[in-house]
């Protein structure tokens, strides 16, 4: 395979592929390299992808593609010991094209997708592990894979080898990520018929809804849990930085089996049966994590580049937006035969001017802020539930004193000023 | 906490898997004396597989 390629793409998921299929669109001669059985095969992801940002690659993709629910709910979940305080949004506008999001399993979307890239000429090799990067002249060349014969050339390589990017952090473009820069995510997916999944969900027949919840489902780390709601599965999972597993001696597959069987959870998955379960770290550093993005010949994308938004549980659709901000800089870079880092920041530029790098920056304190002072999990969160419940629990004590306990759960142990501190603090970190 | 350790099998877990697994593990303990001398061992800790586990 010595043969010369516009783009080699190291990995096939989503930004891989969304990089894939807008580059062969524009003519480009381009090769994906996947390690696992097929696209998808590795792939382990909550459930929600974005409609906005997979339709700005494969218009009306929702005729075609093989989607579990769209979400027509949305809802917020503050988690006590035997509490729950819910927000929540339903919208029928999301029922319609061209819809907000859907749950999708992976291991099939992304097939479908990978099938979309190949009928229009990408090139997609299975069961290959990229050893390296070749480097000539400082400049990446091409690829080392674990084929025989298996070097292969083009102008550029794109990175979407995912979170812990092993091809990116050999370029030096970031370090092993820190326990804080990273999640630790364990999922199932758990069968339910689908008339059972919309009793138990209120939802309209074919119509999907997503829980996130905050709180004890994380035993105060910083996390979340959720729940979606697929055709005849439910996911459920949950996640938390690492460095706080490691703090607080937690193992993943416990908490999430402490959450399947907490009593606000228990009774909307019950009689389900468990039949699958899923880990992966998620790269949650935010904007202080992004690694370097170009260098001559090479540009990194999706996980691998840290571009996920832990606050809003998004990363799909910046993988898809990065993937085809990269092949939109590689056609550009085409036309004057020119992929030095210099040309190819035109990708870093697009990056910074759109809604990954400002999403961001907006939230880049805010899992440090949370971390670093414990008491929004361990004490905010709990008090909240107290307060709701003193003002419903009707027990013959008067509103106003009720008003005044409120205000004594929220500063429990603290004075006014350190708790309209810490609320006001949170509020700027998001606002 | 610990009304969590409701002691999960992991095994039965991983028996469910249809997600597709390597046969042969990628996982090499590069120098055995180095986990002699780890005492927090987060390894046998925090793998969601349960891939490591240390006998003396």
């Amino acid at each position: 395979m010595s043969e010369k390629f516009d783009a080699i793409i190291v990995g096939a998921g989503v930004a891989g592929l969304a990089a894939a299929y807008t580059m062969s669109k524009a003519g480009l001669k381009v090769i994906v390299i996947e390690k696992g059985q097929h696209p998808g095969s590795k792939n382990v992801m909550g459930g929600v992808l974005y409609s906005h940002m997979m339709a700005e690659i494969i218009p009306d993709f929702w005729k075609d593609a093989p989607l579990e629910r769209p979400i027509i709910e949305q809802n917020l979940w503050i988690m006590g010991k035997e509490s729950v305080v819910k927000t929540g949004y339903k919208d029928m506008e999301w029922s319609k094209a061209p819809y907000n999001n859907f749950t999708v399993f992976r291991g099939k979307f992304d097939q479908w997708f990978a099938k979309k890239c190949v009928e229009i000429g990408t090139l997609i090799v299975n069961e290959t592990v990229v050893k390296k990067c070749i480097i000539e002249n400082n400049k990446v060349v091409g690829v080392r894979t674990d084929r025989p014969d298996g070097d292969i050339f083009a102008d550029v390589v794109v990175l979407a080898d995912g979170v812990n990017s092993l091809l990116g952090k050999s370029l030096g473009f970031h370090k092993e990520w820190r326990k804080d820069q990273v999640a630790l995510c364990v999922m199932e997916e758990l069968k339910m018929p689908s008339d059972k999944i919309e009793e138990r969900f209120n939802l309209d027949k074919g119509m999907g809804a997503t829980i996130e919840i905050f709180g004890d489902t994380t035993l105060g780390m910083v996390g979340t849990a959720f729940i979606y709601t697929n055709k005849d599965h439910i996911s459920i999972g949950c996640g938390a930085l690492l460095s706080q597993m490691y703090e607080k001696r937690v193992e993943p597959y416990e908490l999430l089996e402490y959450i399947k069987n907490h009593p606000m959870v228990k009774p909307l998955i019950a009689g389900s049966q468990p039949c699958e379960y899923y880990a992966h770290l998620i790269p949650e550093g935010g904007y202080k994590s992004i690694p370097r993005l170009v260098d001559n010949g090479v540009i990194v994308i999706g996980d691998a580049a840290q571009f996920v938004n832990g606050i809003h549980r998004e990363g799909s659709n910046m993988g898809m937006t990065s993937g085809r901000f990269a092949a939109e800089t590689i056609i550009r870079a085409k036309d004057t035969r020119d992929f030095t880092k210099s040309t190819l920041s035109h990708y870093e530029a697009l990056i910074k001017e759109s809604y990954i790098t400002k999403d961001l920056k907006k939230y880049k304190n805010a899992s440090s802020t949370m971390e670093n002072n414990g008491a929004y999990f361990n004490h905010y969160m709990p008090a909240l539930n107290k307060s709701v419940s003193e003002m419903l629990t009707v027990d013959g004590e008067s509103k106003s004193k009720k008003q005044k306990l409120i205000l004594k759960h929220m500063t429990k142990g603290r004075s006014l000023f350190t708790a309209a501190l810490d609320i006001l603090k949170m509020l700027k970190e998001v606002k | 906490m610990s009304d969590i350790k409701k002691k999960v099998n992991i095994d039965d877990k991983l028996f469910l898997n249809t997600y597709i697994a390597d046969t042969v593990s990628h996982l090499i303990i590069k120098e055995e004396a180095v986990c002699v001398n780890c005492d927090e061992k987060n390894c046998t800790k925090f793998c969601p597989a349960g891939v490591y586990q240390y006998k003396d």
